[in-house]
């Protein structure tokens, strides 16, 4: 099966045939998810492999902290103006790593024709919400930095972070579409589904409708 | 945080529709899924409603469906059209009470309404006739017809009926009369016979056929929705019915044959040939319908089809049983192989051990090799050597002494020699390993350098015995007094840490400061056994015992080892007699004699 770049191998009966499949015998089932799992797994391990343990700009400074802060000043620690309610987000590699894996789904949509959509039966995701910002940071539209919520006193500061951090992280060549999944999926993304459709056709329409 | 989109790569992405109704708007689409959603159905009512008899359903529903709408077009001609729905109520009312089939009331009723009579007065009429044909034994449409001729005035039909009313009655009395009589001679006849045996059976055929109709109404709109269209339903149905009793009857089979054999054991065989036909690469679901239409023909026709499948998995299990047997046996031959090989092996290490310590004292063999040493013609000396490789021959297992005597045929008697050998015999003679081998015969001539390469020590050895042949005599005799002989001048120096004896003519063997008694020993002589006799001189060790540990080998020209001990020796071999001891004497000191005049070596290795 030719594969195009950044194209995901679309199943339109998958459901249906995993179905099938289970009734055909649930332990059919199992090393077909097993199966694909596995097929994925360079994927995941690549991306894996681009998380970082901490986040410096190139000049060294801590970009994203590990441990939130303190604050003991009476003006900082009573501010609810300038700072979001919601926990500061702090910088973990293992929780980064564990964030990006394996899934069979996701919320993710993608119009098919005018009737339907295709949602994925099949992905890796960055699931860590640092992660997705260290992932993305620098790459919205202007339509979606323009929605960016600023709480900090610096009015500068999305800006500040952005540069700071694509100076030792540029969004570019292989990093172009992100920091870690995407920039994973550049790399081994056509391979990766190459071993996905081989495993569908191998274990899943062959067993179920018995096509070659 | 709810984010509207993951940060995800999708690898495989499947279809959702947006809805039932969306896809309807498209007529394309829509045809599409009716015609599967009419699959569908033909599937659902293939697994669970329809039975053997569908066929049979069908045919009946459309029969009840022609005798409705005959019914319906009888009453719109007589502009009672909008009263077909209470006709069907009456006519299911009327077939449970007293239960007629509708098969019959139908028609029945059809008659009376063609015959011009309303639809009340038909119901009336057809309730009289139910009571007529109870009471009298005649069919209801034989009676029905009767009384519709008498409506219009013929009552020929109702006299052949044979009622019990006179010709007078049926001449005279108008219709109603008529009626009047029959009902009161017939009246309360259908409802008694309701009650009876009979009509009970009768009412269970008629809810049987009740269910066939609904049954085959059903498998027609399933026919309907699966062809796309009533007319192919026909076309259908021919195709279908046939394939689909078959699976019935496959199925009813099955059940019949699961009140002994159990369920279970139909799933559990289910699912093998089901896993058997993916092995295979087949569909399952179109193997799951070969096996009940294989089923259901095989009941019909009688085909073993369930036996031939059990027997396929039997005889799969047979081979895979037989597999692992051969599987066990393949292993234990090998295991056996190994062990015999290990046993050979063994058994070759010990014969060739034996051979070794055999060649050691094998007289003839010690003898060719002492005729080597002499100074022999070129001819002679290449017969000897023949000789030689003849005897290793006998020490050697048939490959070596194919070469050893090919090579000695050939001339080359430097290949029948077989360093090699010889080197391995040095190894079988005690060395540990082919270093400790090396380092052995460097101690015995320090000529020879360690080296790994073995090419190098047989170059050094082949060099080594390309040199004069020496021998040195010892002499080491029980209970011999050898008288004083003269000096015999010693041809080259005694190794110093050995006590050196004296040579030549007149000189005597027992060395100084020896006593006698030294010699004085009982030395049992076993005939036809070499005797080997252990050194003489305390503390000295005779070269037979270094002989132990040098080269001594088929092929080994017999010559002492290098840095041995040079004084004489003297074998001493007696052969199944015991000579005289002044005998044994002369002739050993006539050897040395010889030996020293001619410069010849010697050993006395025979008497």
């Amino acid at each position: 099966m030719a594969m195009e770049r950044g194209k995901s191998v679309l199943v339109e009966d998958f459901d249906a045939l995993v179905k099938d499949l289970k009734k055909l015998d649930p332990q059919l089932r199992k090393d077909f998810d097993k199966a694909l799992k596995i097929a994925a797994k360079p994927l995941v391990d690549k991306a894996r492999s681009f998380v970082p343990s901490e986040i410096r700009s190139k000049s060294g400074r801590v970009i994203i902290r590990t441990i939130a802060p303190t604050y003991t000043s009476p003006s900082w620690v009573n501010d609810e103006i300038h700072r979001d309610k919601r926990k500061r987000w702090v910088w973990s590699e293992g929780e980064v790593r564990r964030g990006i894996k394996v899934t069979k789904i996701t919320k993710n949509k993608v119009p098919v024709g005018y009737n339907k959509v295709a949602t994925a039966a099949l992905a890796v995701v960055n699931r860590s919400a640092i992660g997705s910002i260290f992932e993305l940071a620098g790459k919205g539209k202007s339509a979606s930095q323009a929605r960016t919520i600023r709480k900090s006193r610096n009015p500068k500061a999305r800006e500040d972070f952005v540069s700071a951090l694509a100076s030792n992280y540029p969004v570019a060549g292989e990093s172009a579409a992100g920091r870690l999944v995407y920039r994973a999926e550049a790399i081994a993304g056509l391979s990766v589904r190459e071993a996905v459709a081989k495993v569908i056709d191998e274990r899943l329409k062959k067993f179920v409708r018995g096509q070659s | 945080m709810t984010l509207k989109r993951e940060v995800a790569v999708d690898l495989v992405t499947r279809l959702k529709d947006k809805g039932f109704k969306d896809l309807e708007k498209s007529t394309k689409k829509s045809d599409k899924i009716l015609g599967g959603l009419g699959k569908k159905l033909l599937a659902v009512f293939s697994v669970t409603a329809i039975t053997a008899y569908g066929k049979a359903s069908v045919k009946a529903f459309l029969e009840e469906e022609k005798a409705v709408r005959r019914l319906n077009i009888a009453l719109e001609n007589t502009a009672q059209g909008v009263k077909a729905l209470a006709a069907e109520d009456f006519i299911s009312n009327l077939q449970r009470t007293a239960r007629v089939a509708d098969d019959e009331l139908r028609p029945a009723l059809t008659t009376l309404i063609n015959a011009g009579i309303d639809f009340e007065q038909s119901q009336k009429l057809l309730k009289t006739a139910l009571d007529v044909s109870a009471g009298s034994g005649k069919d209801l449409q034989s009676v029905t017809v009767g009384l519709s001729r008498a409506f219009n005035g013929n009552n020929t039909a109702l006299s052949r009926l044979n009622l019990g009313l006179t010709k007078a009655q049926l001449t005279a009395a108008s219709f109603d009369d008529i009626i009047a009589l029959v009902t009161a001679k017939f009246s309360g006849q259908a409802d008694a016979a309701a009650q009876t045996y009979a009509g009970r059976l009768a009412a269970i055929d008629i809810a049987a056929d009740e269910a066939k109709e609904t049954i085959g109404q059903g498998l027609v709109k399933a026919l309907d929705l699966a062809a796309g269209s009533s007319a192919g339903a026909e076309t259908a149905l021919a195709g279908v019915s046939t394939k689909l009793s078959e699976i019935f009857v496959g199925i009813g089979a099955i059940v019949g044959e699961t009140r002994s054999g159990g369920l279970p054991g139909y799933f559990n065989l289910v699912k093998e040939a089901a896993q058997a036909a993916v092995k295979n690469g087949l569909n399952p679901f179109a193997a799951a319908v070969d096996f009940f239409t294989g089923k259901g023909k095989a009941a019909v026709s009688g085909t073993p089809f369930l036996d031939s499948i059990k027997k396929a998995i039997d005889a799969q299990k047979r081979a895979a049983e037989l597999q692992k047997i051969l599987a066990s046996i393949n292993a234990k031959i090998q295991e056996q192989t190994r062990k015999s090989d290990a046993d050979k092996k063994r058994s070759d290490a010990v014969e060739k051990l034996r051979k070794t310590i055999q060649f050691k004292f094998d007289i003839e063999a010690i003898n060719q090799q002492a005729a080597l040493r002499r100074n022999l013609s070129t001819s002679d000396k290449d017969r000897l050597l023949q000789l030689i490789a003849l005897k290793n021959a006998d020490y050697q297992d048939d490959e070596e002494a194919i070469k050893t005597l090919t090579a000695a045929t050939k001339g080359r008697y430097t290949e029948a020699m077989a360093l090699e050998q010889m080197y391995a015999l040095l190894k079988a003679a005690g060395f540990a390993s082919d270093k400790a081998a090396i380092e052995g015969l460097t101690k015995l001539d320090p000529r020879i350098k360690f080296s790994d390469n073995l090419a190098d020590i047989r170059k050094a050895l082949e060099d080594l015995i390309k040199g004069q042949y020496e021998i040195n005599i010892k002499v080491n005799m029980p209970n011999i007094q050898i008288p004083s002989t003269p000096s015999v001048p010693t041809p080259r120096p005694a190794n110093p840490q050995i006590p050196r004896l004296p040579r030549g003519p007149g000189f005597t063997l027992i060395p100084p400061g020896t006593s006698p008694e030294v010699f004085d020993r009982d030395v049992p002589i076993v005939p036809n056994i070499p005797t080997v006799i252990p050194p003489v001189i305390s503390g000295q060790t005779s070269v037979l015992d270094r002989l132990d540990a040098t080269p001594t080998s088929p092929g080994f020209t017999g010559r002492i080892p290098f840095g041995t001990d040079p004084s004489v020796i003297v074998n001493v071999n007696v052969d199944g007699s015991v000579i005289a001891q002044n005998d044994l004497v002369q002739t050993i000191t006539d050897a040395v004699y010889q030996s020293q005049r001619t410069g010849n070596p010697l050993l006395l290795s025979e008497i």
